[in-house]
């Protein structure tokens, strides 16, 4: 029998147990000891000083890209260029994030989910001419300025080096967790942790407050699911209410179906169904296409 | 007068340029044999593909009337070109700037000004960079002298901080990249005018509003920023508008990482929305999945119905 996805979410919100998301934890180093030194790496050098970039200060480094990181929590970054034979180019971001989960959802974005898994750090992707890492409350991202051998395999080493100065260790958040416990393994995972991530998922959200502290989406072929987590059940009630109310009011949404207050079927008219339901603290809505 | 000086300069730079990429004489004539008459009824926008992104840049600038037509002798001209990232498809890619640059001063521009300066190794990324070091000398970077104005008809932003030479300039040029963008989604010719702004306190306000972080986060919000960009386009309207679409970020935009795409393309045209409208389809959206395209049509800064302009598309190679 083919798994409904909504009643095993559903399900999923009722039973599987909260688990806290590791906060930050005492850093065992500081942002600007992370970078690997001269002579550390071999073949490739540091050049120039390391920038460190603080707080709002992010736009110097990323421009409008420091929005995402800002909706998480962020610290402060390290910008490295490196330096390799034949004149290759490796650029070095370091992200310090406000805490474990915010690392975890901003590696959920950055990568591609084509890449090749390493063994490093807590978990690490390498991409076409990149890789990103996670490790504790870090994002590290390495990009060659090629895509060639030389320049990729001083990428991975670059990565080892900094994966191995970081020392702490991260983990998934339990939103996460908890959604992707269902049947099937979804092809994408994120962590959320505002409006700004959720309309990457799910871009008819955009323009709604939405509120939620926390959430997560699970992307597999034939739909999406999206889980909000709020602070106690009357808020993810307000909440659910308000939300059903937005789509109502939209041009070309309907409400096909409703249990008031706790599950209501939405279509765009276009092919987009939105499948919307509350339970205890959590909203959880399914999108769909046809 | 002056476009006879155009053609002759972009013959010249042409058959090099297809030299290098190896591109033969016949494809810069039948190029030149095409371009429309000066004076003649001009497409509205022109989207030029080719593997050498100068050649593209000037093809495309000749088939909507050639830089004389925007660029008077004796003028000033600002060029606001999104230089502000450093990783691959993030930057308008140096060539299509340098064409830029270069085509102004053979219209008989008097001075040409950047309103940006390219990140450092910026512009070494091209291989004309030897051959282009008199031209980036004779460019001006502005000085980042910033008045503060109202924005006529603003509906989010009501005054902003913008770089003199965009508003003393007799001519504004706004050339910008297509890519992704985590917030708009989509960015390109209206949210390059964000360039002509600092990052405080017009572009923050843009980004996050006027209530200050809460516990140390700031609310990001989509609809507010992209109202902005549209009020931004308010204050002064492009005389001309490029869009890079050769190499760019499909994914991760606006600064990357992510997966690159590459229509080996550049985009003329005088209508800022029109040319984002067009742009779209470059990063597999539509005009109306990105906001501020309505937004700036409501605020009649141009318009996204792609079946009222004349667009033209061709090869450079």
């Amino acid at each position: 029998m083919k798994r409904d996805p909504f009643l095993a979410a559903a399900v999923a919100i009722g039973t599987l147990a909260l688990a806290t998301c590791g906060g930050p934890g005492p850093h065992e180093a500081t942002i600007a000891d992370l970078a690997p030194a001269a002579g550390e790496v071999e073949a490739w050098a540091p050049v120039a000083e390391a920038q460190v970039f603080e707080g709002d200060d992010l736009f110097e480094l990323i421009n409008g890209g420091a929005e995402i990181y800002h909706e998480f929590g962020f610290r402060r970054a390290l910008a490295q260029d490196f330096t390799g034979p034949e004149q290759r180019l490796i650029a070095l971001e370091v992200f310090e994030m406000k805490d474990t989960a915010a690392a975890y959802g901003t590696y959920s974005f950055k990568i591609s989910g084509s890449g090749r898994p390493l063994e490093l750090g807590d978990e690490a992707m390498l991409e076409d001419y990149y890789l990103n890492l996670r490790r504790g409350p870090y994002v590290v991202t390495l990009t060659g300025m090629n895509d060639d051998e030389i320049t990729m395999q001083g990428i991975t080493r670059i990565a080892g080096a900094i994966a191995e100065n970081i020392q702490i260790d991260g983990e998934v958040p339990a939103v996460v967790a908890e959604l992707a416990a269902g049947d099937g393994k979804p092809e994408r995972v994120y962590y959320l942790r505002g409006e700004l991530a959720l309309a990457n998922v799910a871009p008819f959200t955009v323009g709604m407050r939405l509120g939620m502290t926390e959430g997560a989406a699970a992307r597999s072929s034939d739909r999406t699911e999206v889980m909000l987590r709020y602070p106690d059940a009357h808020l993810a009630q307000q909440q659910y209410a308000a939300i059903v109310g937005e789509f109502g009011s939209r041009a070309g949404w309907t409400v096909v179906e409703e249990q008031e207050g706790v599950s209501a079927l939405l279509d765009d008219g276009k092919g987009t169904h939105v499948k919307l339901a509350c339970s205890d603290d959590t909203i959880l809505m399914v999108v769909s296409e046809s | 007068m002056t476009k006879n000086r155009t053609r002759r300069w972009f013959l010249k730079t042409s058959a090099a340029a297809g030299a290098s990429v190896g591109l033969g004489a016949s494809v810069v004539t039948e190029l030149l044999s095409t371009s429309p008459v000066f004076g003649a009824d001009l497409p509205d926008l022109a989207a030029i593909s080719g593997t050498d992104p100068f050649t593209s840049t000037v093809a495309a600038v000749d088939r909507i009337g050639g830089m004389s037509r925007f660029v008077s002798p004796g003028s000033r001209v600002a060029v606001n070109a999104n230089t502000s990232f450093k990783l691959p498809g993030s930057n308008v890619e140096p060539a299509v700037i340098l064409a830029t640059l270069q085509m102004c001063f053979d219209a008989g521009a008097k001075e040409v000004w950047l309103v940006k300066p390219g990140k450092p190794g910026y512009w070494e990324r091209t291989p004309r960079f030897a051959e282009s070091k008199d031209l980036l000398a004779m460019t001006k970077t502005s000085e980042q002298d910033f008045k503060v104005i109202e924005v006529p008809g603003g509906v989010a932003l009501k005054e902003a901080h913008v770089d003199s030479h965009v508003l003393d300039s007799d001519v504004y040029l706004n050339v910008s990249v297509v890519k992704d963008h985590a917030g708009t989604r989509f960015t390109g010719a209206l949210k390059n005018s964000m360039g002509f702004c600092p990052h405080r306190p017009t572009n923050s306000f843009c980004h996050f509003g006027s209530a200050p972080p809460e516990n140390d986060k700031f609310y990001a919000n989509v609809d507010h920023l992209s109202q902005c960009i549209a009020d931004l386009n308010l204050i002064r309207t492009p005389d001309l508008c490029l869009v890079d679409a050769t190499a760019y970020l499909k994914t991760n935009g606006p600064a990357g990482p992510g997966d690159l795409g590459r229509a080996d393309t550049v985009v003329a045209g005088t209508d800022p929305v029109a040319i984002d409208a067009y742009s779209t389809r470059f990063v597999d959206l539509q005009p109306g999945d990105v906001m501020m395209i309505g937004m700036a049509q409501k605020l009649g800064v141009g318009t996204a119905d792609l079946k009222k302009i004349r667009t033209v598309e061709g090869s450079s190679a």
